[in-house]
């Protein structure tokens, strides 16, 4: 097994072990800096794999821009904790039986994830992958800009009138009638 | 004209000289943003506004006219013209026009911000005709995306009512997961071709290439059939589709039933008979055995309803089944067939709709008493409601009819005798609940006489629908051709 294999198993353990912090926090700023651990493992892993630019905008997108955006939501709404029906805090024997049925943190959804991962593991064993195609130049940050300008430009503008729609919609859901009332406070 | 740089392996001059085939698009999109920008302007008289989106979506039609006639894959493969776009570009834009039409007076009355509704309904059929119109999977999944988030936001515009912030909500989360599932999909037909361009992927998994690389492909046609079955609202995949159509405005209910189900049909038909033919047999069984249940389902759970609006999103549910038979055929008829029930169930089913509105924006409710006596009180919407609904049930001379009948002798033609039989088996069931709410109309002694209002501009709309689903049942033949036209071109 070469180093990079390695590092590649490592941060893909890494990267599991946060996305699985991040659904069962019950706390959402503790689940939101999970994430950021995630997301930099995910870069890490595109690291191992050569796709240097994709590594740096994993960081500086997900990791900076995303995390920072969900970090403010927070704190503009008034949710600190997460917790479903049935779910119950405190300690004791009672309650970690009742986690285990949960369907945010018991056994179903993690069989569930299990099964999944053994399906796409059996599929992805049993499928002869192409490789690369012969001759194919490793993918430059001048390689990217100029399909982005030049092939891809119009999926390129097509993506700033969904960032239009999401702008207008974060606005519309938002601002309350008159733009003056205070929000109110939701039972 | 300046000279252009050529960027990558594409000629900017060719780029920008292509864009007139983006017209429609670009003018929907340029009015969407010209309403957004003005509508604080008008310091709540947004009631103008109407004309403006009419009139862009008027001048988009005849933007298509350098796009008549097809010119295969253009702006550096992202825009397709073929019979398949020529055709659903017009389709979703009637859509739009006719829901613009119905809504001024419900936006007046439910203090909807009209502005925005306007611009995300341009924005949301920009999203849905490029869907329809396009080889690439990239400009698939934005459109996607586009039509969705415009979507989710327009579900949640009744912002004092909790019904309609869960509506937005649940298409929210479950839209996002139908995304992430196609996503996953796609990137496995990616991993496996090389490619996002439909037709490539299609000439990548000639010759074998299907066969060696079978368990991937599978796995990628169950994400990529679970991802469109939540668009298309196909059993199991609908459970979101009452709450969200019961609580969003009426207008966007109508909106979402036909324009971001259309879309998904038009873009399924693209993704499995150009990208997956080669393994039709394995997706179109899928499909048959969906077709089944979303239709019987739909319809079975529909006549439990006494909510009309939560009846409505049913019946869209069991029509998406019908419109499914098109791909568990997966014929050249089936797939015109297909083509025809997207228009007729475009026009009828707004039809349908607008009652709804029209109800709504005269303060009653949706329940189904509160269609007793209407047609004493509004004879002609009554009427027109009765002419619509015969048109989902599938009696002629109605749009529904002969979209039905084509469906219908499509699955008999292609040996799928049950499927034809379960078709007509359900036709019948919808009978019931369409039943129920014509009887109320006629039958039942109305609370109060008072006669119901409606503006010129609903009246335009409403007529538009309704003489659409006549019109495009009497007047067959010219639309059998287009649409027989339109898969010839398929690959």
């Amino acid at each position: 097994m070469t180093g990079l294999q390695i590092a590649f198993l490592a941060l893909s353990a890494v990267m599991l072990f946060a996305a699985w912090k991040v659904v069962t926090s019950d706390i959402i700023v503790h689940a939101a800096l999970w994430m950021v651990l995630s997301f930099v493992a995910v870069a890490g892993i595109f690291l191992t794999l050569h796709a240097e630019f994709l590594f740096a905008v994993q960081l500086l997108v997900y990791a900076g821009a995303i995390t920072a955006l969900v970090i403010f939501a927070i704190m503009l709404s008034d949710i600190r904790e997460l917790r479903g029906e049935g779910e119950p805090a405190g300690a004791g024997l009672g309650r970690r039986v009742r986690r285990l049925v949960s369907r945010r943190l018991g056994l179903a959804p993690a069989a569930v994830a299990v099964g999944f991962a053994a399906v796409m593991y059996s599929v992805y064993r049993a499928t002869p992958w192409p490789g690369l195609p012969p001759g194919d130049p490793a993918p430059s940050t001048l390689a990217i800009g100029r399909e982005l300008f030049g092939t891809y430009v119009v999926p390129f503008e097509l993506a700033s009138i969904v960032l239009l729609v999401a702008m207008v919609g974060a606005i519309v859901l938002t601002l309350r009638e008159g733009g003056r009332e205070k929000e109110e406070k939701r039972p | 004209m300046p000279t252009l740089p050529i960027v990558g392996e594409v000629d900017t001059a060719v780029l920008v000289a292509q864009l007139i085939f983006l017209l429609p698009e670009l003018i929907l999109a340029v009015t969407g943003t010209v309403i957004v920008a003005i509508s604080p302007l008008l310091r709540g008289r947004e009631r103008p506004l109407v004309f403006v989106a009419a009139t862009g979506v008027l001048a988009a039609f005849a933007g298509l006219g350098p796009s008549v006639g097809g010119a295969g894959e253009v702006l550096a493969r992202m825009l397709v013209l073929d019979g398949t776009s020529t055709f659903f570009r017009p389709v979703f834009m009637l859509g739009a026009l006719i829901v613009i039409g119905l809504s001024p007076d419900y936006l007046a009355r439910r203090q909807v911000p009209a502005g925005e509704f306007y611009a995300l309904v341009l924005f949301a059929t920009v999203g849905i005709m490029l869907m329809a119109s396009t080889h690439e999977l990239l400009m698939l999944y934005l459109g996607l995306e586009l039509a969705s988030i415009s979507g989710y936001v327009l579900a949640g515009m009744l912002r004092s009512d909790a019904r309609s912030q869960e509506a937005s909500i649940k298409l929210f989360l479950i839209g996002a997961m139908g995304s992430a599932v196609l996503l996953f999909g796609l990137s496995l037909v990616y991993g496996i071709t090389g490619s996002t361009n439909l037709v490539e992927i299609g000439h990548a998994l000639t010759g074998g290439a299907a066969a060696t690389f079978r368990p991937a492909l599978l796995a990628a046609t169950m994400f990529l059939v679970a991802g469109f079955g939540f668009k298309m609202a196909a059993v199991p995949f609908h459970m979101y589709v009452p709450d969200a159509y019961e609580g969003a405005p009426t207008p966007v209910a109508a909106f979402l039933s036909v324009g971001l189900e259309g879309a998904a049909f038009a873009a399924a038909i693209r993704v499995f008979v150009t990208g997956l033919g080669i393994i039709q047999p394995n997706w179109a069984a899928v499909f048959a055995v969906l077709a089944l249940a979303t239709m019987t389902l739909g319809n079975v759970t529909a006549l439990l309803q006494q909510n009309v609006k939560r009846m409505m999103a049913y019946s869209s549910i069991a029509q998406a089944g019908y419109i499914l038979v098109g791909l568990a055929v997966a014929t050249d008829r089936g797939i015109s067939a297909m083509l025809y029930y997207v228009l007729a169930y475009t026009v009828m089913n707004l039809g349908a709709w607008a009652a709804l509105i029209y109800l709504s924006h005269n303060g009653q409710s949706e329940e189904l008493a509160d269609f007793a006596g209407l047609g004493r009180r509004a004879p002609l919407v009554a009427w027109a409601l009765t002419f619509c609904f015969l048109s989902l049930i599938g009696i002629p001379p109605t749009a529904g009819f002969f979209g039905k009948f084509l469906l219908f002798s499509a699955a008999v033609d292609a040996g799928l005798f049950w499927l034809a039989v379960a078709m007509a088996v359900n036709s019948v069931i919808s009978l019931g609940y369409y039943w129920n709410v014509v009887r109320a109309m006629f039958m039942e002694e109305p609370a109060t006489e008072e006669p119901l209002k409606a503006s010129p501009v609903f009246g335009l709309g409403f007529t538009l629908a309704v003489l659409g689903t006549l019109l495009i049942g009497l007047g067959a033949a010219p639309f059998f051709r287009l649409v027989s036209a339109a898969v010839v071109t398929l690959p």
